[in-house]
Protein backbone atom coordinates (compact mmCIF):
# COMPACT_ATOMS: atom_id res chain seq x y z
CA UNK A 1 0.00 0.00 0.00
CA UNK A 2 1.45 3.32 -1.03
CA UNK A 3 0.27 6.81 -0.20
CA UNK A 4 1.58 9.98 -1.80
CA UNK A 5 2.91 12.72 0.50
CA UNK A 6 0.84 15.88 0.84
CA UNK A 7 2.63 18.22 -1.57
CA UNK A 8 0.64 21.28 -0.49
CA UNK A 9 2.82 21.53 2.61
CA UNK A 10 6.44 22.66 2.29
CA UNK A 11 8.38 20.44 2.71
CA UNK A 12 5.86 17.68 1.76
CA UNK A 13 4.44 15.60 4.62
CA UNK A 14 3.64 11.85 4.80
CA UNK A 15 -0.03 10.91 5.06
CA UNK A 16 -2.09 7.72 5.14
CA UNK A 17 -5.67 6.86 4.29
CA UNK A 18 -7.59 4.80 6.84
CA UNK A 19 -11.17 3.74 7.35
CA UNK A 20 -12.69 4.05 10.80
CA UNK A 21 -15.79 2.43 12.19
CA UNK A 22 -18.22 4.98 13.61
CA UNK A 23 -21.75 4.63 15.00
CA UNK A 24 -23.03 6.73 12.07
CA UNK A 25 -20.97 5.53 9.11
CA UNK A 26 -19.50 2.03 9.17
CA UNK A 27 -16.36 2.74 7.15
CA UNK A 28 -15.57 6.41 7.10
CA UNK A 29 -12.46 7.26 5.09
CA UNK A 30 -9.97 9.61 6.68
CA UNK A 31 -6.76 11.09 5.38
CA UNK A 32 -4.28 11.54 8.22
CA UNK A 33 -0.94 13.25 8.51
CA UNK A 34 1.63 10.97 10.15
CA UNK A 35 2.86 12.65 13.32
CA UNK A 36 5.24 10.66 15.53
CA UNK A 37 5.25 13.52 18.06
CA UNK A 38 1.61 12.66 18.88
CA UNK A 39 1.42 9.71 21.26
CA UNK A 40 -2.29 8.92 20.76
CA UNK A 41 -4.00 6.95 18.00
CA UNK A 42 -5.96 9.33 15.79
CA UNK A 43 -6.75 12.99 16.26
CA UNK A 44 -9.67 14.62 14.44
CA UNK A 45 -11.48 17.95 14.82
CA UNK A 46 -14.33 17.89 17.36
CA UNK A 47 -16.87 18.89 14.70
CA UNK A 48 -16.10 15.72 12.72
CA UNK A 49 -15.99 13.59 15.90
CA UNK A 50 -19.48 14.81 16.75
CA UNK A 51 -20.78 14.44 13.18
CA UNK A 52 -19.62 10.80 13.04
CA UNK A 53 -21.37 10.15 16.38
CA UNK A 54 -18.15 9.02 18.01
CA UNK A 55 -19.58 10.70 21.12
CA UNK A 56 -21.71 7.53 21.37
CA UNK A 57 -18.70 5.21 21.67
CA UNK A 58 -16.63 6.97 24.32
CA UNK A 59 -14.29 5.30 26.77
CA UNK A 60 -14.70 5.70 30.53
CA UNK A 61 -11.08 6.79 31.10
CA UNK A 62 -10.16 10.47 30.91
CA UNK A 63 -7.50 11.55 28.48
CA UNK A 64 -5.49 14.75 28.89
CA UNK A 65 -3.60 16.18 25.98
CA UNK A 66 -0.42 18.11 26.71
CA UNK A 67 0.15 20.80 24.11
CA UNK A 68 3.75 21.54 23.03
CA UNK A 69 3.59 24.72 25.11
CA UNK A 70 2.86 22.60 28.21
CA UNK A 71 -0.84 23.42 28.58
CA UNK A 72 -3.09 20.42 29.41
CA UNK A 73 -6.49 20.05 27.71
CA UNK A 74 -9.23 17.47 28.33
CA UNK A 75 -9.72 15.32 25.26
CA UNK A 76 -12.86 13.54 24.09
CA UNK A 77 -11.97 9.96 23.34
CA UNK A 78 -13.69 7.04 21.65
CA UNK A 79 -12.36 3.56 20.97
CA UNK A 80 -12.94 2.29 17.47
CA UNK A 81 -11.68 -0.05 14.79
CA UNK A 82 -9.39 1.29 12.13
CA UNK A 83 -8.73 -0.52 8.88
CA UNK A 84 -6.09 0.03 6.23
CA UNK A 85 -7.05 -2.38 3.46
CA UNK A 86 -6.83 -5.81 5.15
CA UNK A 87 -5.15 -4.60 8.35
CA UNK A 88 -7.40 -3.92 11.33
CA UNK A 89 -6.56 -2.34 14.68
CA UNK A 90 -8.35 -1.06 17.76
CA UNK A 91 -7.34 2.57 18.17
CA UNK A 92 -8.35 5.53 20.33
CA UNK A 93 -9.76 8.52 18.45
CA UNK A 94 -9.25 11.83 20.26
CA UNK A 95 -10.70 15.26 19.63
CA UNK A 96 -10.97 18.74 21.10
CA UNK A 97 -12.88 21.80 19.85
CA UNK A 98 -9.69 23.86 19.60
CA UNK A 99 -7.85 21.31 17.50
CA UNK A 100 -8.39 21.35 13.81
CA UNK A 101 -5.87 18.76 12.63
CA UNK A 102 -6.25 15.17 11.41
CA UNK A 103 -3.27 13.19 12.68
CA UNK A 104 -2.14 9.58 12.94
CA UNK A 105 -0.09 9.20 16.12
CA UNK A 106 2.22 6.57 17.57
CA UNK A 107 -0.56 4.33 18.94
CA UNK A 108 -1.53 3.63 15.32
CA UNK A 109 1.79 4.12 13.52
CA UNK A 110 3.64 1.73 15.88
CA UNK A 111 1.38 -1.10 14.74
CA UNK A 112 2.58 -0.68 11.15
CA UNK A 113 5.77 -1.31 9.23
CA UNK A 114 6.25 1.91 7.31
CA UNK A 115 8.76 2.97 4.71
CA UNK A 116 9.09 6.72 4.21
CA UNK A 117 10.45 7.24 0.74
CA UNK A 118 11.23 10.95 0.85
CA UNK A 119 12.79 11.32 -2.62
CA UNK A 120 9.73 9.66 -4.20
CA UNK A 121 7.34 11.49 -1.87
CA UNK A 122 5.68 8.20 -0.94
CA UNK A 123 4.73 6.39 2.26
CA UNK A 124 4.58 2.63 1.90
CA UNK A 125 3.04 0.17 4.36
CA UNK A 126 5.13 -2.98 4.13
CA UNK B 1 -0.67 48.27 0.55
CA UNK B 2 -3.14 45.45 1.31
CA UNK B 3 -6.62 45.83 2.78
CA UNK B 4 -6.84 48.63 5.33
CA UNK B 5 -9.48 48.36 8.04
CA UNK B 6 -10.04 51.06 10.64
CA UNK B 7 -11.27 49.76 13.99
CA UNK B 8 -12.64 52.05 16.70
CA UNK B 9 -12.43 51.52 20.46
CA UNK B 10 -9.37 49.27 20.52
CA UNK B 11 -7.85 49.11 24.01
CA UNK B 12 -4.51 50.94 23.76
CA UNK B 13 -2.80 48.72 26.34
CA UNK B 14 -3.93 45.54 24.59
CA UNK B 15 -2.78 46.96 21.27
CA UNK B 16 0.64 47.85 22.74
CA UNK B 17 1.05 44.31 24.09
CA UNK B 18 -0.03 42.83 20.76
CA UNK B 19 2.47 45.04 18.93
CA UNK B 20 5.42 44.14 21.15
CA UNK B 21 4.64 40.38 21.21
CA UNK B 22 4.15 40.33 17.45
CA UNK B 23 7.43 42.11 16.82
CA UNK B 24 9.29 39.76 19.22
CA UNK B 25 7.97 36.79 17.25
CA UNK B 26 8.67 38.37 13.87
CA UNK B 27 5.00 38.82 12.93
CA UNK B 28 3.48 41.92 11.39
CA UNK B 29 0.51 43.37 13.28
CA UNK B 30 -1.78 42.27 10.45
CA UNK B 31 -0.53 38.66 10.70
CA UNK B 32 -0.93 38.65 14.48
CA UNK B 33 -4.45 40.07 14.21
CA UNK B 34 -5.41 37.47 11.60
CA UNK B 35 -4.22 34.69 13.96
CA UNK B 36 -6.11 36.26 16.87
CA UNK B 37 -9.31 36.58 14.82
CA UNK B 38 -9.05 32.95 13.62
CA UNK B 39 -8.60 31.74 17.21
CA UNK B 40 -11.50 33.86 18.44
CA UNK B 41 -13.78 32.54 15.70
CA UNK B 42 -12.75 28.93 16.33
CA UNK B 43 -13.33 29.27 20.06
CA UNK B 44 -16.76 30.80 19.60
CA UNK B 45 -17.86 28.33 16.95
CA UNK B 46 -16.66 25.36 18.99
CA UNK B 47 -17.85 26.24 22.46
CA UNK B 48 -21.52 26.64 21.71
CA UNK B 49 -24.57 25.47 23.62
CA UNK B 50 -24.59 22.08 21.95
CA UNK B 51 -21.03 21.43 23.11
CA UNK B 52 -21.89 22.46 26.66
CA UNK B 53 -24.87 20.04 26.55
CA UNK B 54 -22.53 17.29 25.49
CA UNK B 55 -20.18 18.06 28.41
CA UNK B 56 -23.09 17.93 30.86
CA UNK B 57 -24.22 14.58 29.44
CA UNK B 58 -20.69 13.18 29.73
CA UNK B 59 -20.52 14.27 33.37
CA UNK B 60 -23.88 12.59 34.12
CA UNK B 61 -22.75 9.39 32.39
CA UNK B 62 -19.53 9.31 34.42
CA UNK B 63 -21.48 9.61 37.67
CA UNK B 64 -23.94 6.88 36.66
CA UNK B 65 -21.11 4.61 35.58
CA UNK B 66 -19.53 4.88 39.03
CA UNK B 67 -22.82 3.75 40.63
CA UNK B 68 -23.18 0.84 38.20
CA UNK B 69 -19.59 -0.25 38.67
CA UNK B 70 -20.12 -0.44 42.44
CA UNK B 71 -23.38 -2.34 42.03
CA UNK B 72 -22.49 -4.86 39.31
CA UNK B 73 -18.69 -5.00 39.42
CA UNK B 74 -18.45 -8.45 41.07
CA UNK B 75 -21.59 -9.95 39.58
CA UNK B 76 -20.93 -9.04 35.95
CA UNK B 77 -17.16 -8.66 35.79
CA UNK B 78 -15.86 -8.67 32.21
CA UNK B 79 -19.20 -7.73 30.67
CA UNK B 80 -19.85 -4.41 28.95
CA UNK B 81 -22.04 -1.67 30.33
CA UNK B 82 -23.57 1.16 28.30
CA UNK B 83 -24.55 4.48 29.87
CA UNK B 84 -26.06 7.21 27.68
CA UNK B 85 -26.70 10.79 28.88
CA UNK B 86 -26.52 9.56 32.47
CA UNK B 87 -29.06 6.77 31.87
CA UNK B 88 -28.15 3.12 32.36
CA UNK B 89 -28.92 1.36 29.06
CA UNK B 90 -27.85 -2.19 29.88
CA UNK B 91 -25.19 -4.81 30.42
CA UNK B 92 -24.00 -6.74 27.39
CA UNK B 93 -22.01 -9.94 27.01
CA UNK B 94 -19.54 -8.49 24.54
CA UNK B 95 -18.35 -5.23 23.02
CA UNK B 96 -20.13 -5.83 19.71
CA UNK B 97 -23.53 -6.05 21.40
CA UNK B 98 -22.73 -2.88 23.36
CA UNK B 99 -21.75 -1.04 20.18
CA UNK B 100 -24.92 -2.18 18.41
CA UNK B 101 -26.99 -0.75 21.24
CA UNK B 102 -25.39 2.70 20.93
CA UNK B 103 -25.82 2.75 17.15
CA UNK B 104 -29.59 2.77 17.67
CA UNK B 105 -29.38 5.39 20.42
CA UNK B 106 -30.53 8.96 19.94
CA UNK B 107 -28.50 10.10 22.93
CA UNK B 108 -26.00 12.95 22.93
CA UNK B 109 -23.22 10.96 24.57
CA UNK B 110 -22.57 7.34 25.57
CA UNK B 111 -19.85 5.57 27.53
CA UNK B 112 -19.06 1.93 26.87
CA UNK B 113 -17.11 0.38 29.74
CA UNK B 114 -15.91 -3.07 30.68
CA UNK B 115 -17.13 -3.87 34.18
CA UNK B 116 -14.39 -4.35 36.73
CA UNK B 117 -11.77 -2.47 34.75
CA UNK B 118 -10.31 0.59 36.49
CA UNK B 119 -11.16 4.05 35.14
CA UNK B 120 -7.82 5.71 34.51
CA UNK B 121 -6.48 9.14 33.72
CA UNK B 122 -4.17 8.98 30.72
CA UNK B 123 -1.79 11.53 29.31
CA UNK B 124 -1.50 12.12 25.55
CA UNK B 125 1.49 14.01 24.26
CA UNK B 126 1.22 16.32 21.25
CA UNK B 127 4.06 17.36 18.99
CA UNK B 128 4.32 20.63 17.11
CA UNK B 129 2.17 19.07 14.35
CA UNK B 130 -0.94 19.84 16.38
CA UNK B 131 -0.41 23.61 16.15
Amino acid sequence: MKFKYNENVKPPIPKIKVKIWTPKIRDYELELVVDTGFSGGILIPYRLYDELKLTLAEVPSRYFGILPIGIPITLHTALTEVSIEKLRFKVHVHSHPLINKKLAGRELVNQLKILLDGPKGELEIL
Amino acid sequence: MGNVIVVKNVDKNLYRRLKSTASLKGYTIGEALNEAIKLWLMLNEAVNRDYLDYLTCRERSEEKLKEINEKYCKKCKGKYVVVCDGIFIGIFNNEKEALNSVCKSKARECIIAKLGEPIKEEKVEFGMGVL
